[in-house]
């Protein structure tokens, strides 16, 4: 009857989608290294499993409530951003929309940390 | 900033050297595991601090914010494992051995399918479970007692639900699918009665989209306790019952607004008396049952209009069912009647025992401790 469980793996989660959304926002400026498209190939598959209705797996349901609803932060379509991920292509507003829901995600890093720091002590 | 990032970066990486040399193996291989999942933990906290203080790509001004972002992020993360991993290292004790001895015996008897995680009797909070560091942590005096030990079972049970790429856990992870899929056809089902209503309260809407939300993290819930009812039998259901009377709350709470990690007490009782009856321990559910309506009448819980809507006895037997059957496909062991592995017995034995004798009960247990090899005294 803990309370851990999916509250700590929700929160490694975000860590792993902000440290992706991160990689290819610094990857960005650099050409297009293999680091770089990895991350982007890496990033294009969490947004499309967050963004499946309905969610096809475990991972997917997760993710999409986990994410999904940050996609309006964006600013751009989904459909978009992952069209310029797939081909390596961070433009200024994909970059302004990636920045932004990194943003997001690291608002949601901060609440979900102090909500179990304070239910540890 | 750039200075205070610099020079902040160095001291982390300098509390990542000193965290090391505090690590390392000590009391045997009972902690072997957590002791190298800390070290690659501040290897790779390591690595990740000096690409950010000296690799090009990260000193541009693009790259400012996703460094700062990264920064903070390895604070909290190192935090973890001063906090949590090495404290518990440095105190790591015999009895915490014991514990994990313990717990092997019951990983090879119920053929849990992943590796066990480190135990550790250091908790300040019951149990909880860490997963990414492999770590269980109960309270400093759980090896003295019986009762509780039950609930090792629903925690071995979160594991199952975030391991992925498991072909052996496929089947478990798809049938949860199915029963989330299920919880949120009732909810929509549910809100769509509400729309034609339209002289209802709007507050019940509000209601049933915290419900929708809390489904996904009331299910594992669900699934962990007909995982550890389907493997240790009764044990887990007094175990349940014990808890809910020492610690829980009302358990026909459902939360009003917002959305919560664990379902109503009553509703997990519910699928645990399922899974009981299933398995061929039908008197016991009868007798479990007929504590549980005592422990109701006795703190003066009855369930509220809002507990029936959320929680409606027809939902909970098709997540009974279902959950029933997700559990049978990880080929874990399941304890009937007729065949109970030592510690399932002996974690069943304590509580006959308990409801045999309540007064002799606990000289009873500290003999048992002793025998089961969890109390030297």
């Amino acid at each position: 009857m803990s309370e851990a469980g999916f509250s700590i793996t929700d929160l490694n989660q975000l860590r792993r989608v902000g440290m992706l959304l991160d990689s290819v926002l610094v990857g960005a400026g650099h050409g297009a290294s293999a680091k770089f498209r990895t991350a982007c190939d890496q990033l294009s598959s969490v947004i499309d499993a967050a963004v499946a209705n309905p969610p096809k797996d475990l991972q997917s349901l997760i993710l999409s409530e986990l994410i999904g609803h940050h996609f309006g932060v964006a600013r751009r379509s989904c459909s978009d951003l992952l069209d310029d991920l797939r081909m390596y292509e961070i433009n200024a507003d994909t970059r302004s929309a990636l920045e932004a829901l990194a943003q997001a995600i690291d608002r949601d890093k901060a609440t979900a940390t102090a909500r179990m720091q304070s239910m540890r002590y | 900033m750039d200075d205070y990032i610099r020079g902040a970066l160095q001291d982390l990486e300098a509390r990542v050297r000193f965290l090391k040399n505090r690590v390392r193996p000590k009391h045997g291989r009972s902690n072997a595991t957590l002791v190298k999942i800390c070290r690659d933990k501040l290897d790779a906290a390591a690595v990740l601090l000096g690409a950010l203080r000296t690799e090009p790509d990260w000193q541009t001004p693009e790259a400012a914010g996703p460094r700062f972002r990264t920064f903070r992020d390895l604070v909290r993360e190192l935090d973890e494992l001063e906090y949590i991993a090495v404290q518990i290292l440095d105190r790591w004790s015999d009895d915490d051995a014991r514990a994990n001895a313990l717990l092997d015996r019951v990983a090879t008897e119920i053929q849990y399918p992943l590796p066990a995680p480190v135990l550790a009797c250091q908790s300040r909070e019951y149990y909880r479970l860490y997963p990414d560091l492999g770590l269980l942590l109960i309270p400093p005096a759980e090896g003295a007692f019986l009762l509780h030990l039950p609930d090792l079972c629903h925690e071995l049970g979160h594991p199952l639900l975030t391991e992925f790429n498991d072909a052996k856990l496929d089947p478990l992870q798809k049938i949860f699918m199915r029963l989330w899929a299920a919880s949120q056809t009732y909810v929509h089902n549910e809100l769509e009665r509400e729309s034609r209503r339209r002289t209802g309260p709007q507050s019940m809407r509000f209601y049933l989209e915290g419900w929708r939300k809390s489904w996904r993290s009331w299910l594992t819930e669900m699934i962990c306790d007909v995982f550890a009812t389907h493997t240790l039998g009764p044990a887990f259901g007094w175990g349940h019952l014990h808890l809910s009377a020492k610690r829980g709350g009302d358990p026909f709470q459902v939360p009003l607004g917002g959305h919560t990690t664990h379902p109503a007490d009553n509703a997990r009782f519910h699928c645990i008396l399922h899974v009981l009856n299933r398995n061929g321990w039908g008197a016991h559910a009868l007798s479990l049952q007929e504590k549980w309506r005592g422990l109701l009448s006795l703190g003066g819980y009855n369930p509220s209009p809002e507990y029936a809507r959320c929680f409606p006895d027809e939902l909970l037997d098709v997540i009974a069912a279902l959950a029933a059957d997700a559990v049978q496909s990880t080929n874990c062991s399941m304890a009937t009647p007729e065949a109970l592995q030592p510690v399932a017995a002996t974690l069943n034995e304590a509580w006959a025992q308990f409801w045999r004798d309540p007064d002799t009960y606990a000289d009873w247990q500290q003999n048992a401790v002793i025998s089961f090899g969890l109390s030297l005294e």
